[in-house]
């Protein structure tokens, strides 16, 4: 089998459409492959590789539908799961908010694919390691992390005439320093091979556990805070889990629900999604083959607008911004963008009189999603700020903050941003990121801390 | 089947390899969900896939595909070869595996009917009608009903000669409530949240349940806690259901006592433990009425099975006893650290996973109380049920939890509702705080099918049994 075997996806999928009885059907196929080099200790512990190529099949009765999936590369396999599909349909209830199948829209945009990435190896992968692990010259302090690459493709077919056809590739990396009593942690995505610099990655979360050694008590309690940018990339994925989506807002389960066109945060805060943008990439289309839109959230915050499949597109009597998702959850977008600021991180922690600089948040949930409440951890590098200078380390604070109302406290944005991706997460076929600046926000509820 | 082991174990042999096991693993899956009356999914799908593990000169290497042929294996067992000598570059110590009695046999969920074999119609018919059942409450906003069924045929060979079939089963179903007011959303499940309760079992586990007979009840409390009272924020008596328990077992016992977490090897991700190897059967984890432990054999539970990823038996073994820490979860790799063999909890979430250390059903022995008693010796408290979030710290101290519902304990009796209930809590003191459990009347092997661990990413189906137990002087109601 062909690394990306577009033809025979094509061919395959074609014929197994033109099998189907049911009155619409739809295959989507996501490929791909995924090497992860994963460290511990200052050596390599574990490694996975994967490849796989998933066919995922909706079909339709009238307003009855039914779905099936296979992994399977075989025409026969392939009909047979459309023939699940179509019996599922045939017993299934309608659904009276089913729109049909889309219909053929222009896809313009095509996603970064750099071929060297998919010729990465594994001793590629070691070399990097062993790099990282150099940067530490106190042998004290021990590297954890990883470092993938990968691509994944998407072809997307449906009995209405809509083909597509996309690829990505990605990097990702993440270097956890550890010390006696201290931690610094960086992470880091791109598109390309040399998009991601593993080295200034490592450097910087070093620096951070070097700083952070011997860590002090502060009294839990309201402070102004500099959020760095692996803390604030948390902070929108989970503004974004908490409802920014038409099915939640449709369902009143979102914390938009009755706001929008309201006020809800700071003038300073924009939030988009935009699988389009250059900085953020992600995947050409959604999973029922519409071309990925740009959407705009929050602008200057006013609730604006959220991510739409064709589904709900129908209900609201709109059109779908190209974010299906294939699941229960309803669309959602994958691709968060934080608009930039004008300032320096720098210039952030120069303003602060007295507060906390944290770099990272751990184990984020939700306390209530209607008031964007979340609880989290503090975690490899949490720092005193007295009269503009980083004064010393601090143990880890709990955090239960209401995040719409943190960032309607925001008094400075950094003009540069980072991008973080999926970060080897659930599943090689998220092509999903945000891209967000540093921020100063004016006051952040530590309502708990740990020992260390 | 056996071309393919043989395929495998041919390219093992020529290579020269050291150790070498695969996993072949073929899965079917079926979802319902139905939404506000709406099917709004009705999927049966299948994956299939093998993953070779491979130990040489110490070091690990790890490949998988989803092509099951002779030549893909013979293809993959040579990049997974290339992969661990490629690991060399970056490495400390040669690993070395504890010993493992050698089998060549079956498993299989006992279970008395599949869920595979009753028809989509009889599922819908039954769904559809709870559907109704809990949204008879005119003031619910919505009613979700949902049906999951996992069936894996997994084939383990290694070169050192075991050869494992298992064929294993698990089901679960859930209900949620949620009613939505001028902003404000309360929730409910039944029989726990997030999907609901799930077991090594067959459809006769969704029967037991008997969700017909409590949806209604739960979307009347759904809209109820819209007009609860707010949870006080005190510290106070905190009694606690069986499934809230549960969470708390899995975060703050099961988790710290993963013995790769112990040793850094997750410290990227997921976090290390505030346990070290001088804590085993020294340090007082909990209260003397404290007895935690690990078992991959009981009836029903989701972490059951008959082997696990390195072809060793499931046991059973002690975690705490009478509050003392007794032993870490291990594998073969970290066994040998403690002079141990492996206590066969290593686990991968599919073909395309490596195994890691997870939980299997990690659980609290049931103590002496009935909920009456446990309640009734109560003067001052709050008792929380189901939960809706969890956190804790990466090295699994300070946590946080969120319930769906409450009430307050006053002179030993239940009295109003609250809502929004969380508690706070450092993880020895809050055990040592523990002074009742109910008795195995009240004991439920709860079903968590959403474990995250690993990178790249994994989700384990593990389970702990419980029964409600009491907690003394928690701080409680944390807002932000």
């Amino acid at each position: 089998m062909d690394r990306i075997d577009q033809k025979k996806i094509a061919s395959i999928a074609k014929d197994a459409i033109a099998h189907s009885k049911a009155d619409e059907t739809e295959i989507v196929a996501l490929g791909g492959e995924s090497a992860v080099t994963r460290f511990a200790s200052s050596a390599i512990h574990q490694n996975n590789y994967e490849r796989d190529l998933q066919f995922s099949v909706r079909a339709a009765i009238g307003k009855r539908v039914g779905n099936s999936v296979t992994n399977r590369f075989d025409p026969k396999e392939l009909q047979m799961t459309v023939d699940r599909a179509y019996e599922m349909a045939k017993v299934s209830e309608e659904n009276p908010d089913f729109p049909g199948l889309p219909r053929p829209e222009p896809v313009t945009y095509t996603p970064p694919f750099d071929e060297e990435v998919m010729g990465l190896t594994p001793q590629w992968r070691a070399g990097k390691v062993k790099e990282i692990i150099g940067v530490a010259k106190d042998g004290s302090y021990q590297a954890s992390g990883f470092i993938s690459n990968g691509f994944v493709y998407f072809y997307a077919v449906n009995y209405n005439g809509l083909e597509n056809f996309c690829k990505i590739s990605k990097v990702d990396s993440t270097v956890l320093f550890t010390g006696p009593n201290s931690s610094g942690y960086k992470e880091g995505s791109a598109c390309t091979k040399d998009g991601l610099d593993v080295l200034s990655i490592a450097k910087e979360a070093y620096d951070t556990a070097l700083k952070g050694k011997d860590p002090t008590d502060l009294p839990e309690g309201k402070y102004p805070v500099v959020l760095g940018y692996e803390a604030v990339g948390t902070l929108l994925s989970y503004l974004n889990y908490m409802g920014i989506s038409a099915k939640a807002l449709q369902e009143n389960e979102s914390f938009l629900s009755g706001k929008m066109g309201q006020k809800i945060t700071g003038s300073n805060i924009t939030i988009i999604d935009d699988a389009t943008h250059p900085e953020c990439p992600g995947q050409a289309f959604d999973l029922e083959g519409v071309p990925k839109k740009r959407v705009v959230i929050i602008e200057n915050g006013v609730a604006k607008g959220v991510p739409y499949d064709s589904e709900t597109a129908k209900k609201d009597n709109t059109q779908s911004t190209g974010h299906y998702t294939g699941g229960d959850w309803g669309p959602y977008g994958a691709n968060l963008i934080l608009e930039a600021g004008d300032q320096t991180l720098d210039g952030l922690i120069k303003s602060v009189d007295k507060g906390v600089y944290v770099s990272r948040f751990h184990y984020v949930n939700v306390v209530d999603g209607m008031e964007t409440i979340l609880t989290g951890m503090t975690r490899d590098g949490t720092f005193l700020i007295e009269k503009g200078k980083i004064t010393r380390p601090l143990k880890n604070f709990r955090f239960t903050q209401n995040v719409l109302t943190a960032l309607n406290g925001c008094k400075g944005i950094t003009k540069d941003r980072r991008l973080f991706g999926d970060g080897g997460g659930y599943s090689m076929f998220w092509v999903s990121g945000v891209l967000v600046p540093a921020l100063w926000l004016e006051e952040f509820n530590f309502s708990g801390k740990t020992a260390f | 089947m056996t071309s393919i082991t043989d395929a495998f174990l041919n390219t093992a042999s020529i290579k020269k390899i050291d150790y070498s096991d695969i996993r072949v693993i073929e899965s079917d899956r079926e979802s319902i969900t139905i939404k506000n009356g709406k099917v709004q999914t009705l999927f049966r799908g299948q994956d299939s896939g093998f993953g070779v593990r491979i130990l040489h000169q110490g070091s690990w290497g790890f490949a998988s595909s989803s092509q099951i042929s002779e030549k893909e294996v013979e293809r993959i067992t040579l990049e997974a070869l290339a992969i661990a000598l490629a690991a060399q570059t970056a490495k400390k110590e040669n690993v070395r595996l504890a010993p493992v009695e050698v089998f060549k046999d079956k498993y299989k969920t006992p279970y008395k009917k599949n869920p595979f074999d009753i028809s989509i119609e009889e599922k819908l018919a039954l769904f559809l009608n709870i559907d109704k059942l809990l949204r008879i409450n005119p003031k619910l906003t919505n009613g979700t009903t949902s049906y999951d069924a996992w069936r894996q045929f997994k084939t383990f060979c290694s070169t050192e000669g075991s050869y494992i079939v298992q064929e294993l089963l698990e089901t679960g179903a859930g209900i949620e409530a949620v009613a939505f007011r001028d902003g404000e959303v309360q929730r409910r499940s039944f029989p726990n949240s997030f999907r609901g309760h799930f077991g090594t079992a067959g459809w006769e586990f969704i029967i037991d349940m008997d969700l017909p007979g409590n949806a209604e009840r739960i979307g009347d409390e759904a809209v109820a806690l819209l007009d609860a009272k707010p949870c006080p924020s005190e510290k106070t008596t905190l009694v606690l259901d069986g499934q809230q328990l549960a969470l708390q077992i899995h975060e703050s016992v099961g988790h710290p006592t993963e013995f790769d977490r112990v040793l850094g090897m997750e410290a990227a991700y997921a976090g290390g433990s505030f346990l070290t190897t001088k804590d085993l059967g020294t340090l007082r984890y909990g209260s003397p009425i404290v007895n935690i432990f690990a078992d991959a054999t009981l009836p029903k539970g989701l972490g059951t099975f008959g082997y696990d990823d390195e072809g060793v038996k499931a046991q059973r073994f002690d975690i705490v006893k009478e509050g003392y820490l007794q032993n870490f979860q291990t594998s073969r790799e970290t066994a040998g650290l403690l002079n141990q063999k492996s206590n066969g909890t290593m686990r991968a979430d599919g073909w395309n996973r490596y195994p890691l250390i997870r939980m299997t059903n990690i659980s609290i022995q049931p103590g002496t109380h009935t909920p009456e008693s446990l309640i009734g010796e109560t003067k001052e408290g709050v008792y929380f049920e189901t939960n809706k979030s969890w956190s804790i710290d990466d090295k699994r101290l300070n946590f946080q939890f969120g319930c769906e519902i409450g009430w307050e304990i006053k002179n030993g009796k239940k009295g109003d509702m609250l809502k929004n209930p969380n508690y706070t809590g450092i993880t020895p003191e809050f055990w040592n705080n523990c002074d009742g459990i109910c008795n195995d009347k009240y004991w439920v092997i709860w079903g968590t099918p959403n474990c995250g661990k690993g990178q790249p990413g994994q989700t384990a189906h593990v389970a702990h049994g419980a029964s409600p137990g009491r907690f003394r002087n928690i701080q409680i109601g944390i807002r932000g």
